[in-house]
């Protein structure tokens, strides 16, 4: 029996908000199919998700969470991934431009700005499976968050080179090796997370800039800046809500 | 403070003695919680308690197809489920009796003498 558009949305959300808590998959499974086989039976009956949450899907969701077992380890796994694609990004932009170097402001920014970003992604998450949101909610926070945490990275990079002088500096075979290297390092996060975004948003950052860049648009520098500065944010934020969307009809399609 | 607050605090017990009448599953259980006049606001609060009960041993469980799709997760009281389920009786019988006997208004005289 197919479940209703609505009720399809409240499993996705319970996974989602008890995925973001650190909960283990096995359990996470489990507890979706009971719902899914309570629902069944509801709707059968003309009622809805309603009787299952009562007054506050938040309370609801949260007596959940509070019984599961957590288990950061199934987290662990995304480390590596995490850690390849969070150096190939800070990277490549720079070695596009052909003055990749590294600073000590950059070795501690970096991190810290990443940390920031994934924190700010989860609780963007749960607050979005607590609450069920419309599809323009959707693409305002998912695109803001993206161009936000672009902009945190691009800070770091900007504020870390006015400020000290690097201790190294790539030459122009340096660079080259920095691309691929780092395109290299998104194939590999990809297929460990199993996610096209990986290779999607780099490839709306980056590629881009390295049009621009390199092709004689007959155009002077500071159009060429202008461009840089501007179109691969809003690539970004296109691939992210498209992902988004593509996601909810999945689900809704399921 | 409505039967289904109240409920809440005894919803263990009373799942355990469902499921101690016959291997049941989530939603059956819901249905037969309201057939002894038991309602919920939110029927989705016997998983998370039904989660604790099968941590704690009290009751097994078996996956099994069903009508409406793929799999049912169908519970049974394990040996320490039965236990359980007998010291909740007790408990139950005292505390109904206090209760009862608080909201009758017997012994309160003899409280007052005392004093």
């Amino acid at each position: 029996m197919k479940l209703s558009k609505r009720s399809e949305e409240f499993i996705a959300n319970v996974r989602m908000y008890l995925m973001t808590s650190g909960k283990n998959e096995r359990e996470i499974d489990e507890v979706a199919e009971e719902l899914e086989d309570h629902l069944a039976e509801l709707e059968r009956r003309g009622e809805s998700v309603d009787r299952i949450t009562g007054d506050s899907p938040k309370e609801y969701l949260a007596s959940l969470e509070q019984e599961m077992d957590n288990d950061y380890g199934g987290w662990l796994k995304y480390v590596p991934a995490f850690l390849l694609s969070f150096a190939a990004f800070a990277a490549m932009g720079p070695a596009i431009r052909g003055m990749f170097s590294l600073n000590l402001l950059q070795l501690i920014g970096y991190p810290v700005v990443g940390a920031i970003v994934i924190v700010l992604y989860r609780a963007m998450f749960r607050k979005m499976a607590v609450g069920q949101w419309s599809n323009k909610k959707l693409f305002f926070a998912g695109g803001g968050l993206s161009m936000l945490s672009v902009l945190l990275f691009v800070g770091v990079l900007l504020a870390s080179s006015f400020i000290m002088d690097p201790f190294y500096t790539a030459g122009r075979t340096g660079n080259l090796v920095v691309i691929l290297v780092s395109a290299a390092a998104f194939a590999a996060a990809a297929m460990m997370m199993g996610s096209w975004l990986l290779i999607t948003i780099p490839v709306a950052l980056f590629l881009p800039e390295w049009l621009i860049l390199s092709m004689p648009l007959g155009l002077g520098d500071e159009a060429k800046m202008m461009m840089v500065a501007i179109i691969p944010y809003i690539a970004v934020a296109l691939v992210v809500t498209a992902q988004l969307f593509y996601e909810k009809r999945k689900i809704n399609h399921a | 403070m409505t039967t289904s607050q109240m409920l809440k605090g005894v919803l263990e017990g009373c799942l355990l003695a469902i499921i101690g009448r016959g291997e049941t599953y989530g939603y059956e259980m819901v249905e037969k919680l309201g057939e002894y006049g038991l309602t919920m606001v939110s029927e989705g609060s016997i998983y998370p308690v039904l989660l604790r009960m099968q941590k704690e041993g009290l009751v097994m469980t078996v996956m099994r197809p069903s009508p409406n799709g793929p799999k049912r997760k169908y519970y049974r009281l394990t040996a320490a489920g039965e236990e359980e389920l007998e010291a909740f009786r007790d408990r139950w019988n005292v505390m109904a009796g206090a209760v009862g006997n608080l909201l009758e208004g017997s012994g309160k005289d003899e409280v007052v003498e005392e004093k």
